[in-house]
């Protein structure tokens, strides 16, 4: 009991410090990126890393994990955020692209070189390769 | 052929042929003008009924394309995973309410969403309605293709069908669709849809009820028609009898005057043309012939008259010379035209007979007056010269032609001879003496004994009737006598009137 107690412990404290994992296709062409281009790539600041063209993937608004992403990484509250897409928006720029779900994620990131989304660590398979955590 | 009739058939021909002429083309430029009609309202129904189709199929084409640029487009890179793109197409199926379907089909030809979901990741095989490419969000190439299959089913919603009239489609293959029914007669108006290749669309109308209108006016136009032919040929034949009626009136007129020799009648003058004028002129004539007429009359009544005193004086001449008194040959020729009459004789024959008679005794004019005139009775000898005067007569009297004078020789040589054959000069017996000579035997022997003469004492009527009955059938010809005696009161009456004045 004291064992699985301290598992659980263990594994919440896990989940909360690296749960979630930012991944490209498992052949993009660049590794670790930091949490500030990471912001500039979501925020559309940033369209290349080398001569690759990315393409951020956004989850729908309302989900958590994306929540949690701009808080964490984008540092801007969603009421921030929304004036900011409008000011992108007389610009010409649209906010990235979104997926419904994790799997469509991880499909889409599989299938589009370039393309940057993020989905709970425990989902990472061999055909993505992760570039941050958080 | 008569006048009359020729020139009705001529009128006929210089009003009638122009009249139906213009009527048929008229006619028939009225109906190819309704047929036109037809048509043309038939055309505009169909145009607009397709340009609806087009407008509509052009909405869908639209929305095709709109939708292959929309940003859920992106979603075919999870091969539409969250089934988003497939919502979007059922949403838009439901809202253009069509029946088909989309379908987004990959570069290998797999489904990878469609409005009907049942289809998604089966291989796209079978031939679209339209489609478009879809090029990705982000580098611009085509990664996938749009389709839609909009059934031509969809098409009849836009159909109006009635009764009479209906639409149809006619897909490539040339296969009618959608026909509710067939006519027996139909009018048809086809179009290429231009929005779907080789598909036609057909507007059909059962003919008799679009030309019913025209059916109704046809009617009407041959009841026209006759009411005009039969106003043309009445107007033709009165025409033509007006035409021919002062023709008719001198013909009938002329005729009229052959039958009865009546040159009075005149021809009535209606108008004052050339024709009336003919009138005129025949009046005229008609006119002239009765004065010349009247003359002739006058002249042939002074020659008649005349040759009644010539014979009667003639006679007269006769009696004088035997001293009898000149009323005896009056009454003889009146009793003579009685028995004619009566005996059965025409009113000419009779009338010849009263001019002829008074000559019997002419023969007497030879005879000497010693014999003549002598008192008392005759010698044998006297009596045989005597009888002479009925041959002298006849003599004298026969060698004229006249009818007049040839009766009158009759009645001089027969005067004398009696029924029985025993009378003189030649001693005829019943029906071998003439007519003529048998009645003046009776008139002359009623009227000598009924007068004084230097020989004898005037008879009593009785002893006359009786001399009368005893020689019926001896003297006198007994039918005769039977006729005295029937009218004895005609006779004794026209004694009386001539009766001799002493």
């Amino acid at each position: 009991m004291k064992v699985l107690l301290l598992l659980l412990f263990i594994s919440v404290s896990f989940l909360q410090a690296k749960n979630y994992a930012v991944i490209v296709r498992s052949d993009a062409p660049f590794e670790q990126i930091k949490s500030n281009d990471l912001k500039n790539i979501f925020l559309l600041k940033r369209r290349f890393i080398g001569d690759q063209k990315i393409i951020p993937i956004n989850l729908l608004s309302n989900n958590e994990l994306r929540v949690h992403f701009e808080k964490n990484i984008i540092k801007m509250s969603r009421k921030k955020l929304n004036s900011f897409w409008v000011k992108q928006h007389f610009r010409g720029i649209s906010p990235p692209t979104t997926q419904a779900s994790y799997q469509s994620v991880l499909k889409f990131v599989t299938n589009v070189q370039g393309a940057v989304g993020y989905v709970p660590s425990s989902l990472v398979n061999e055909n993505v390769k992760v570039i941050y955590e958080f | 052929m008569s006048f009359k009739f020729k020139t009705i058939i001529f009128f006929l021909l210089i009003s009638l042929i122009p009249y139906a002429l213009t009527m048929l083309m008229f006619g028939s430029s009225f109906r190819d003008e309704q047929k036109n009609n037809v048509e043309k309202e038939l055309k505009t129904q169909l145009n607009m009924t397709l340009s609806r189709i087009n407008q509509n199929l052009q909405t869908l084409q639209n929305d095709l394309k709109f939708m292959a640029k929309s940003e859920v487009m992106a979603d075919i890179y999870t091969s539409d995973l969250d089934r988003r793109i497939s919502r979007l197409l059922l949403n838009k199926k439901n809202d253009l309410n069509i029946i088909g379907n989309f379908y987004l089909v990959d570069q290998e030809q797999t489904i990878i969403a469609s409005s009907d979901f049942s289809y998604i990741s089966k291989k796209f095989n079978f031939n679209s309605t339209y489609s478009t490419k879809v090029l990705s969000p982000f580098d611009n190439k085509p990664i996938a293709n749009l389709h839609v299959y909009y059934d031509l089913k969809n098409l009849t919603k836009y159909f109006s069908n009635s009764e009479n009239r209906h639409y149809y489609v006619v897909d490539k293959n040339g296969k009618n669709l959608f026909q509710p029914k067939e006519y027996k007669e139909s009018i048809l108006i086809q179009s290429t849809l231009s929005s779907i290749d080789n598909v036609k669309i057909v507007l059909i109308e059962d003919k008799a009820h679009a030309y019913r209108l025209l059916k109704k006016y046809q009617f009407w136009f041959v009841v026209t028609l006759f009411i005009g032919a039969l106003f043309i040929i009445l107007m033709a034949i009165y025409f033509a009898s007006n035409l021919i009626k002062p023709l008719k009136h001198l013909s009938s007129t002329a005729n009229k005057i052959t039958q009865t020799q009546d040159y009075s009648v005149q021809v009535p003058i209606e108008r004052s043309d050339e024709i009336g004028h003919l009138g005129k002129s025949f009046n005229t004539m008609i006119k002239g012939i009765n004065g010349a007429m009247g003359e002739v009359k006058d002249l042939n009544e002074e020659i008649e008259a005349t040759q009644r005193e010539v014979v009667f004086t003639m006679g007269a001449i006769g009696e004088s010379r035997s001293k009898e008194t000149g009323n005896h040959v009056k009454r003889v020729a009146e009793y003579s035209k009685l028995l004619a009459l009566y005996y059965g004789l025409s009113e000419e024959e009779a009338e010849m007979l009263k001019q002829a008679s008074p000559m019997h005794d002419i023969g007497k004019v030879a005879i000497p007056d010693a014999i003549l005139n002598k008192p008392g009775k005759f010698t044998d000898e006297e009596f045989e010269y005597m009888k002479k005067h009925a041959k002298l007569g006849f003599d004298m009297l026969n060698s004229s032609n006249r009818p007049l004078l040839k009766a009158a020789a009759i009645v001089a040589h027969e005067h004398h001879e009696k029924y029985n054959g025993k009378g003189y000069p030649r001693g005829l017996r019943a029906n071998e003496i003439h007519i003529y000579g048998r009645i003046t035997a009776v008139a002359d022997v009623f009227d000598a004994l009924g007068s004084d003469r230097c020989y004898k004492k005037a008879w009593d009527d009785e002893k006359i009737f009786d001399l009368f009955r005893k020689e019926r059938g001896e003297h006198f010809d007994p039918k005769l006598v039977d006729i005295f005696f029937k009218h004895l009161d005609d006779f004794l009456e026209i004694r009386n009137k001539f009766k001799d004045l002493i």
